[in-house]
């Protein structure tokens, strides 16, 4: 009994949890494909992909980036290219929006 | 990197904890000694997130303003050194931006209940790793090796290839100078005025 209380946040807590979690998993409306999968975008100053779910998601917030030089950043269409030694990237050569300082941006800026 | 030689002492990694948790207000648990996080475990395994040892022994956990790990902070780990507990540290404080970003619950159920929504919760956080790794290092982690980590948590090889694809853009930011999550502003903006020595040019 004095568990149960002691740990009374957490039961609620987890209670919650998985009624939710249930809740969430049961519906069978899916999301409706509002992007094309693995592709990348400016929404203003958001740098945004389409996930799994073929939603747009935010990778993040080029008004909140800081640097030391204080260079205001924007979101900006441009050429990643890989990292020799680094696994996965090497040789990788894309076309990507990122989040880039504002006299960088020479591509497409929205 | 060896951190015995990079002047990173237990006492250092034990004040950076202190100034997180004071910033956010947030409490560090043992997680090996939690009860709850057993019954957690089992419910992980429960819904094919993670396994239960995995989760009990590989991986901190953030619940609201409690954070369970797996070590003592400051103390030698043979699993975590020193530079690891700082990062690990920086990783549960960004999940903790998201949780005041959208509320404990709403973040908790999709977390659970929504593979893409895990994987871009988990991606933002390693963005952080990410971060300070280029602060110590100045390089970059690779995103492939951390993108599969996700594997572990019950997530899709399409939600694998999406996070490999965000952290290849946060790497293409953070080489350029940019510090793109709040948690780690706060951890850099602590290392450079306590533990500037660390930074890759031995100053920030």
């Amino acid at each position: 009994m004095k568990t149960l209380i002691k740990y009374n946040w957490f039961f609620l807590w987890f209670g919650t949890i998985i009624i939710a979690y249930f809740i969430l998993s049961s519906m069978t409306i899916g999301c409706v494909p509002v992007c094309e999968y693995d592709t990348t975008s400016c929404d203003g100053s958001l740098v945004r992909i389409c996930n799994a779910d073929e939603q747009w998601q935010t990778i993040m917030n080029c008004d909140e980036v800081s640097s030391v030089a204080n260079e205001p950043f924007v979101c900006c269409l441009v050429e990643f290219e890989g990292i020799e030694g680094i696994e996965g990237i090497e040789g990788v050569k894309e076309l990507i929006h990122a989040c880039v300082p504002e006299s960088e941006c020479k591509g497409e800026l929205l | 990197m060896n951190d015995y030689k990079d002047s990173i002492s237990g006492n250092l990694v034990k004040s950076f904890w202190n100034h997180m948790t004071s910033q956010y207000g947030t409490r560090v648990i043992d997680k090996n000694n939690a009860i709850e996080m057993k019954l957690v475990a089992w419910f992980l395994q429960a819904i094919n997130v993670l396994d239960a040892q995995k989760f009990l022994q590989r991986y901190a956990t953030t619940i609201g303003k409690r954070i369970y790990v797996p070590f003592a902070i400051g103390g030698r780990d043979y699993a975590y050194n020193f530079w690891s507990q700082i990062v690990i540290c920086c990783h549960e404080h960004q999940h903790i931006e998201q949780i005041l970003k959208e509320g404990f619950v709403p973040f908790a159920a999709r977390y659970i209940s929504n593979k893409a929504a895990r994987a871009a919760y988990e991606a933002e956080a390693y963005i952080s790793d990410m971060e300070l790794y280029f602060w110590r290092t100045g390089k970059v982690l690779s995103p492939k090796l951390l993108a599969n980590n996700l594997l572990d948590y019950g997530c899709r090889s399409s939600d694998v290839k999406v996070t490999e694809k965000t952290l290849n853009i946060a790497s293409y930011t953070v080489r350029g100078g940019g510090v793109i999550n709040r948690a780690s502003k706060k951890a850099i903006d602590w290392l450079n005025a306590k533990a500037p020595q660390l930074h890759y040019r031995g100053y920030p």
